[in-house]
């Protein structure tokens, strides 16, 4: 199930006796766990009837003794397992966890919830959930990213989103919840009170943040895309990616092409492959061959010949590759 | 009275005062009016455009005594006490000096006491990037449940370095660099509180060589009053900042892109006279070049150009005035002469000439018709085409740059002038009128081992002319073939590359090469004749070094013997057919219609053929 889902569940007034939270996306495992801990603790003190455990120091016993402790002030209790997968072995937390998700549910006065970066369905401990598993990873698609912002902006208290507004803050913080919630709190002033964000307080308040993986690069350039390329090479450098390792990453992009262009296998998913053949074909070997001749031109200038800064000497190798 | 300088003496105390950050001001204001002040901002951006200045403007406006309020009164003890660095409540940290864990201890102990006489306990951390993986991890828990009524103010220039842990439980708030008007704005209003006198195109020097930086405009313009005194003229300020005027630079980059060159030497002279250097003029041109071109290829990626909004426009306009390609060229161009700038004599006259180079270079639409009259020359040719043919407009053959030459007829029978089908795409063809066909070189006269056999077939040759050295194509019946290295390349081709690739290596190797060409490369072994006893000599010193290039040049272990062509020996010679192809390839070079097509298509010459004859 979905986080909203999980909310609406408990806000429906069911909670059941154990929970695997799955993902690694912090917001959505923290909305998870608040609403957990709301709905089972209330908003009072609560420390007597709450037990965080991390599993790389956590024994099986010890779980299962904190799942059958009488609660004190509480109606139930609530024990709180990260990363449980973190120690293996015999006396891995995992071990215990089938048996804890048992008790819990035989005894009525706990409730389990496990919170791991990643999970096998086909192990044990994580069937022993059923199908109380959340998923709390990040959404990775522009569409969900937006109808992320949607939502969050209508739990800020209802701040309204110009047309576009979601697309573009999507674009440009990428699938990093937390800071998305800043930036919609940050807008929502921005724009002022029951005012609606418009694109324009996007572009000026909003800096480009998210994270460009270097496929982005070797993609926009083989495409063609020069403006693209500039502009995901402007975020690389900016996140602190060093010229050396990008320019790497450029070359043995290239070494690819050519080979392809030579009829020579290169590994990889077949939709890589098509991909490569593409842009293989788009560059024809003769400019694919020119091609390493700036790419070690531009290797010497990073060693420090000539007169170019080293993220000139990449700027002026990623214009040439993709115009 | 302690002197107390611009920057510091004009540090804004309001929102109001804040120059060129509406769109950080804003919100914070709304925030404070709105009682919805976050617990954790970041302030991020270049120096100098106002971090710390609005972090203590928000501590007044929270503690103020009228406050909160997003116009604190500056009157009231906190207000003074803020200003003043005194407040208990308000308390600066610099990350910079104070990296460590148990200074963020420190500070985490004392968040824990209410603030008094405030209302908030607010910690500003100054380039918090510097703080060490531990002291983030312990500031970690306090920023995910901060204490009711505090505030941290994090400000840095380097965001990318802040875990994004933390950056994510931050609103995070990016100032800009400030526009040279609004610069300009503040400055005038200072200089007439100080009552100096300063011309507007001064102020906007000091402005656009603070680049986007208030306090460093206010620190030069303290220079300047610190020079001239109450009354600065123009050449003041020149002198004592030693700036390049950016007015000078657009003017010679405005002059190149009109392919205006006259302009272009008057406007670097202006610059010379100035007291420019040319190294550093030569820089901030490549700088403004790169700016063109990404500003032609990405137009609405303003943020990949580091300057205000007012000047990326103006860098715009200028280059929607040329084509990307021509840019790209010029910026090409121009970087490979500032790398000679360095070691010039004369570096100012590198930089004319530079300046002249890029200022002639042509469009695109002349390269586009340029490479389709080589095509035409080449489809010509291919129909055993004779002079008078599009070749004849000035191209030579054409040259990919990597080896690749297109398939020709090579039989005999193609060989046969035939009557010149002259293209009507081609009509500047007519003016030149063919020459006569060349003396035939003797067949096989090549002593390389690896001549090729004797090929006949269209071709074209670049000979000179011996009144002007204008090159015409003209047909030969027969004239030596080039030698063909193992890999299938020409051996003149092969050499001019293996030197170009000793070039960066070591330049030692590479002036001893000079006029040398390869005798014979058999197997691993390379044979490499030069024409100078003195330059055999160096290139023997270095033998290991040379091998070491050559077999990473031909990517196998290669020997190398040097040859001393000045020796008296017979065998190592240059046949006539030898020397008629190195006359003939120091023409074309010569040439500038060839000079031209090697220029604009980024090519070499790879060889010279005979043209209407056998090879």
């Amino acid at each position: 199930m979905k986080v909203e889902e999980l909310v609406a569940e408990i806000d429906g007034g069911e909670v059941r006796s154990a929970y695997l939270l799955v993902g690694e996306e912090p917001l959505l495992r923290d909305d998870a766990l608040d609403a957990l801990r709301r709905a089972v603790l209330g908003e009072g003190a609560s420390d007597f009837d709450f037990d965080r455990l991390e599993g790389s120091g956590t024994k099986p016993g010890v779980l299962l003794d904190a799942v059958e402790t009488l609660p004190v002030l509480s109606p139930r209790r609530l024990v709180i397992v990260s990363e449980p997968e973190a120690r293996r072995g015999a006396r891995g937390l995992t071990e215990g966890i089938p048996e804890a998700v048992e008790r819990a549910g035989a005894g009525g006065t706990c409730v389990l919830a496990i919170a791991s970066s990643k999970a096998d369905k086909r192990a044990r401990w994580v069937k022993a959930f059923g199908n109380a598993v959340v998923d709390c990873a990040a959404p990775t698609r522009t569409r969900e990213i937006a109808a992320f912002i949607r939502r969050e902006a209508e739990r800020q208290g209802g701040v309204q989103l110009g047309r576009g507004v979601a697309e573009l803050l999507a674009d440009r913080i990428g699938p990093q919840l937390l800071l998305l919630r800043n930036e919609i709190a940050k807008l929502a002033l921005f724009a002022g009170e029951g005012k609606s964000v418009t694109r324009e307080h996007v572009a000026a308040g909003t800096a480009s943040l998210a994270e460009a993986p270097i496929w982005d690069l070797t993609d926009a350039i083989g495409e063609g895309r020069a403006a693209d390329a500039l502009g995901v090479l402007a975020r690389l450098l900016s996140a602190g990616a060093p010229g050396p390792v990008v320019l790497g990453s450029l070359t043995s992009h290239f070494r690819r092409l050519l080979r392809i262009a030579h009829g020579a296998a290169v590994a990889g998913p077949p939709f890589v492959r098509k991909k490569l053949e593409t842009q293989a074909r788009r560059y024809g070997p003769r400019r694919l061959r020119s091609s390493l001749d700036a790419l070690h031109q531009t290797d010497l200038a990073l060693k420090g010949a000539g007169a170019l800064r080293p993220e000139l000497a990449l700027e002026r190798l990623v214009i040439a590759l993709a115009g | 009275m302690t002197y107390q300088v611009l920057a510091r003496k004009w540090r804004p105390q309001g929102f109001d005062d804040v120059t060129g950050q509406a769109h950080v001001t804003t919100p914070l204001r709304n925030a404070i009016r709105g009682d919805r002040v976050p617990h954790a901002i970041l302030l991020t951006g270049p120096r100098g455009v106002g971090k710390t200045t609005l972090a203590r403007i928000l501590a007044r406006c929270l503690n103020c005594d009228k406050g909160p309020t997003d116009a604190p009164c500056g009157e009231c003890p906190p207000c003074l006490e803020i200003s003043g660095g005194t407040s208990t409540d308000v308390q600066e940290i610099d990350a910079a000096s104070r990296t460590s864990v148990d200074d963020v201890r420190e500070l985490i102990a004392a968040i824990r006491y209410a603030a008094a006489p405030g209302k908030y306990r607010i910690f500003v951390v100054d380039e918090v990037h510097m703080l060490s993986t531990a002291a983030f991890n312990a500031l970690l828990k306090t920023l995910e449940e901060p204490p009711p009524r505090s505030l941290f103010v994090f400000a840095t220039t380097n965001p990318e370095k802040i875990p994004f842990t933390v950056v994510s439980r931050c609103q995070r708030y990016d100032l800009r660099r400030i526009a040279a008007s609004e610069i300009v704005d503040r400055l005038t209003t200072i200089s007439k509180a100080e009552k100096v006198k300063i011309s507007p195109a001064s102020l906007l020097a000091i402005a656009r060589e603070a680049d986007g930086s208030m306090r460093d405009a206010q620190t030069l313009l303290d220079q300047v009053i610190s020079y001239g005194g109450a009354k600065i003229d123009d050449g003041t300020v020149t002198e004592v900042l030693d700036l390049i005027d950016r007015r000078q630079l657009l003017a010679i980059l405005e002059a190149v892109v009109d392919r205006d060159a006259a302009a272009a030497l008057a406007a670097c002279a202006a610059a010379g006279a100035s007291g420019a250097d040319a190294k550093r003029l030569g820089e901030h041109l490549v700088g403004l070049l790169r700016d063109l071109v990404v500003l032609r290829i990405a137009p609405e990626h303003d943020e990949l150009v580091e300057a205000s909004a007012e000047d990326v426009a103006e860098l715009r306009a200028l280059a929607e005035r040329s084509d990307a390609a021509r840019l790209r060229r010029m910026f090409r161009a121009l970087v490979k002469e500032q790398e000679d700038l360095a070691w010039a004599p004369q570096p100012f006259a590198v930089l004319e000439m530079a300046v002249v180079r890029i200022a002639t270079l042509p469009d695109a639409d002349e390269v586009g018709r340029l490479i389709q009259r080589l095509e035409q020359l080449e489809q010509h040719l291919a129909r055993g085409g004779g002079p008078g043919g599009p070749a004849a407009a000035g191209g030579g053959p054409p040259s990919n740059g990597s080896g690749d030459r297109p398939s020709r007829p090579r039989s005999a029978q193609s060989a046969a002038p035939e009557a010149p089908s002259v293209p009507t795409a081609a009509p500047s063809a007519a003016k030149h009128t063919p020459k006569p066909a060349a003396p035939p070189a003797p067949d096989g006269a090549a002593p390389q081992a690896e001549v090729a056999p004797n090929r006949a077939g269209p071709r074209a040759e670049v000979a000179p002319n011996g009144a002007g050295h204008r090159a015409k194509v003209a047909p030969v019946g027969a004239s030596p073939p080039p030698a063909i290295a193992p890999n299938g390349a020409p051996t003149a081709a092969v050499f001019d590359r293996l030197r170009a690739f000793t070039r960066e290596a070591n330049r030692g190797i590479h002036a001893a090469l000079e006029d040398g060409r390869i005798l014979s490369h058999a197997d691993d072994a390379l044979r490499i004749g030069v024409p100078a006893t003195f330059a055999a000599g160096r290139l023997r010193e270095k033998g290991d070094a040379l091998a070491d290039l050559a077999s990473r040049f031909f990517d196998e272990p290669t020997r190398v013997e040097i040859v001393d062509e000045s020796a008296p020996a017979a065998s190592t010679q240059p046949s006539d057919g030898e020397t008629d192809l190195r006359r003939r390839r120091q023409a074309a070079l010569n040439d500038p219609g060839v000079s031209r097509a090697l220029e604009v298509l980024d090519g070499e010459i790879v060889e010279i053929l005979p043209f209407g004859g056998a090879r």
